[in-house]
């Protein structure tokens, strides 16, 4: 009875859900080194490299390089191209000619396809030195991260200044194995609500926001669109869990015991004590300095990536970072947009995906069965 | 939970309403965004009422005197929260001519930055729908939204996802404008958030900014204290108001927002400095 309920208020197309065989339940208590979260960057840090068109000619001189790149600086100075290197050496061994320079811009050259003579400026350039001119394609921007430093270097050498902390983020180590076990500790408890939500009707989607300084859980929540309101996804409900232990929040969710909250100030206590909501003293907001301020430097862990609505939620939240298990189709950090690496917006953050990837996943899965068998 | 059953529209709200009508028409018209008015027409796949629901949204617009009518009255609660200390953004949910929802910001008191205008007014049409049993989607798909100023992401989304048809607002909100200024959410193309929307936007625009000008001066008192800057030798918040829409620097921006074609419309409440507007 209420699986159909559930499937009938999807709405999803068929599509969206392949049935795929259930993979065999791990073990929860284990620890778990199947995922790995990695960032959800910027367009800008992970698009493969913009290229432009280029000439380029070998250095048949080598004595002339140092004059070569001297005068080409002034008569073809690569404007807002700093990070590239004018002179590359040839990879292979042995070639007649190591060097190799870029001349200009193709869209700064006379006319395309015009041999040396042509590009030397009405003789500005002292063409001596150089062999013949050929097209070579460049990187439009510098490399922002290590795969795109990579990528862009198979076309002309570039310089780079790593972001160190990307790149260990793209590889998957940023997290040392404490962190990672806490990240999977709180996963689990938002993939623990998805599951009760979804026993009462609702979307199989969990979330849950943490202190990362105090590491203690401040709210978990789970989608409650399919009861009385049909905003409720896991996100909305637990910006306003949290504003319910500062002392605000809009809603009730007695209806809906695996949403919880905690008082942020309050002593650190075992998760097992999160009292519900309703049971909390009026005591949020009392310090005069460092009292909590919406979800400022706090974390959100959810189940599947966030929609539209959710992921600005979170920005006007002012949420410090946030860990997804799975992407979703109209996911808004990631799918569709990157609402959270915006440069319009006045509060970005950082974005991880993959937490505990295939126990969500598998939330998805039952939805997706329920779906097939109705 | 308050339902008011009448409006009260200002008298020069009415001689207002005559003398620029043929301007909102026209303004209408320009103002409609041509993508979503064709996606309006979509049936909505697997609705129950699939042909009602195409009847209902091709038949769904309100004309110019009741637009404009809604308007005055959400410029009227963006006014009397400016005098109370709130954010001067007015909003109200119509449906077959009732108010079923008329929401102001509520961020502060609820400690939830979610608490924008139109969720609160939302609450307040589905409470409507249970006191009646009526399906909220049925209700929402022929609820209009007026609004002073253009509805964040946040909104924009939620407007999808509960399939209001027709959004109706003032100025641009080019910090966090989720209907065409940051981002485009009516018209993405987003096939699991509800249904895309039409807007009709830049009524009384100059007017709902000067309004959101006057409150941006002051300062948010629930924001926190910054630490002190010793070299400043002073303490000022460096923090943003809380559900901060515009900001100041886009002020003069928004200006341009206004038609430069076209007279200008006839301001109903009095304003306190205008600038660039046509003459």
């Amino acid at each position: 009875m209420s699986l159909n309920i559930v499937s009938d208020r999807l709405g999803y197309p068929a599509e969206y859900f392949k049935m795929e065989p259930l993979p065999k339940r791990r073990k929860e208590t284990e620890c778990d080194d199947s995922w790995v979260a990695y960032p959800v960057l910027s367009n800008e840090q992970s698009l493969d490299p913009e290229l432009i068109d280029a000439f380029a000619a070998p250095i048949t001189d080598k004595k002339e390089t140092s004059r070569l790149i001297k005068e080409l600086a002034t008569v073809y100075p690569l404007r807002g191209l700093q990070h590239i290197k004018r002179v590359r050496a040839r990879k292979e061994k042995g070639s007649t000619h190591p060097l190799e320079v870029i001349v200009c811009l193709a869209s700064d050259a006379p006319d395309r396809g015009m041999d040396i003579f042509d590009l030397s400026s009405a003789g500005r350039l002292n063409c001596s030195g150089l062999g013949v001119p050929f097209l070579v394609k460049i990187p439009a921007c510098p490399p922002l991260t290590r795969p795109q430093f990579e990528q862009a270097s198979k076309h002309w050498p570039t310089s780079f200044h790593e972001d160190k902390q990307v790149t260990v983020a793209l590889k998957g180590q940023l997290f040392s194995p404490h962190q990672k076990s806490k990240m999977q500790e709180y996963m689990m408890a938002a993939v623990a609500a998805a599951k009760q939500g979804w026993e009462r009707g609702m979307e199989g989607v969990g979330a849950v926001v943490v202190d990362p300084e105090s590491e203690k859980i401040l709210a978990i929540g789970h989608d409650c669109r399919t009861g009385s309101h049909p905003l409720h996804h896991a996100v909305m409900v637990c910006i306003d869990l949290v504003a319910c232990g500062q002392g605000g929040g809009a809603y009730t969710y007695d209806k809906y015991p695996a949403c919880q909250f905690v008082l942020p100030d309050s002593s650190p206590s075992p998760r097992k004590d999160i009292p519900v909501c309703g049971n909390q003293p009026d005591q949020a907001s009392t310090g005069e300095s460092g009292h909590p301020y919406i979800c400022t430097g706090y974390d959100l862990y959810v189940t599947r990536e966030p929609c539209v609505m959710c992921a600005m939620a979170l920005v006007h939240s002012r949420i410090g970072r946030v860990f997804y298990g799975t992407a979703s189709i109209d996911g808004a950090f990631g799918s569709k947009f990157k609402i959270h690496a915006k440069k319009d917006l006045n509060h970005r953050f950082e974005v991880f995906q993959g937490v505990l990837g295939q126990q969500c996943e598998d939330l998805n899965r039952q939805v997706n069965l329920v779906k097939m068998n109705s | 939970m308050s339902c008011p059953s009448n409006i009260i529209v200002p008298s020069d709200a009415r001689k207002c309403l005559h003398s620029s009508e043929g301007f909102i028409a026209r303004w209408f018209e320009l103002s409609c965004r041509s993508t979503c008015a064709s996606s309006l027409l979509h049936p909505k796949m697997g609705t129950d009422n699939e042909k009602d629901a195409v009847v209902v949204r091709e038949n769904f617009q309100p004309c110019a005197e009741d637009i404009e009518m809604w308007m005055a009255s959400a410029f009227d609660m963006a006014k009397e929260a400016l005098e109370n200390g709130e954010v001067p953004v007015g909003c109200l949910m119509v449906y077959n001519n009732e108010i079923l929802g008329k929401g102001r910001n509520e961020v502060n008191e609820t400690k939830n930055a979610t608490r924008h205008a139109e969720m609160v007014a939302l609450d307040q049409v589905l409470e409507w729908c249970r006191q009646r049993d009526l399906k909220p989607r049925t209700v929402c798909e022929r609820t209009v939204l007026y609004v002073t100023v253009e509805p964040c992401i946040m909104c924009a989304a939620a407007l999808r996802l509960i399939n209001i048809p027709l959004v109706v607002y003032g100025c641009n909100n080019d910090r966090f404008g989720g209907c065409g200024s940051v981002l485009d959410i009516p018209a993405a193309d987003l096939p699991l958030t509800g249904s895309s929307f039409k807007c009709i936007s830049g009524i009384r625009a100059e007017e709902a900014v000067e309004m959101l000008k006057t409150f941006y001066k002051q300062e948010n008192p629930n924001a926190p204290k910054p630490k002190a800057r010793k070299e400043a030798g002073r303490q000022y918040s460096l923090a943003p108001p809380l559900h901060n829409l515009i900001h100041p620097r886009v002020y003069d921006e928004l200006n341009t927002v206004c038609p430069t074609s076209g007279p200008p419309l006839t301001p109903v409440f009095q304003v306190r400095e205008m600038t660039n507007v046509p003459s």
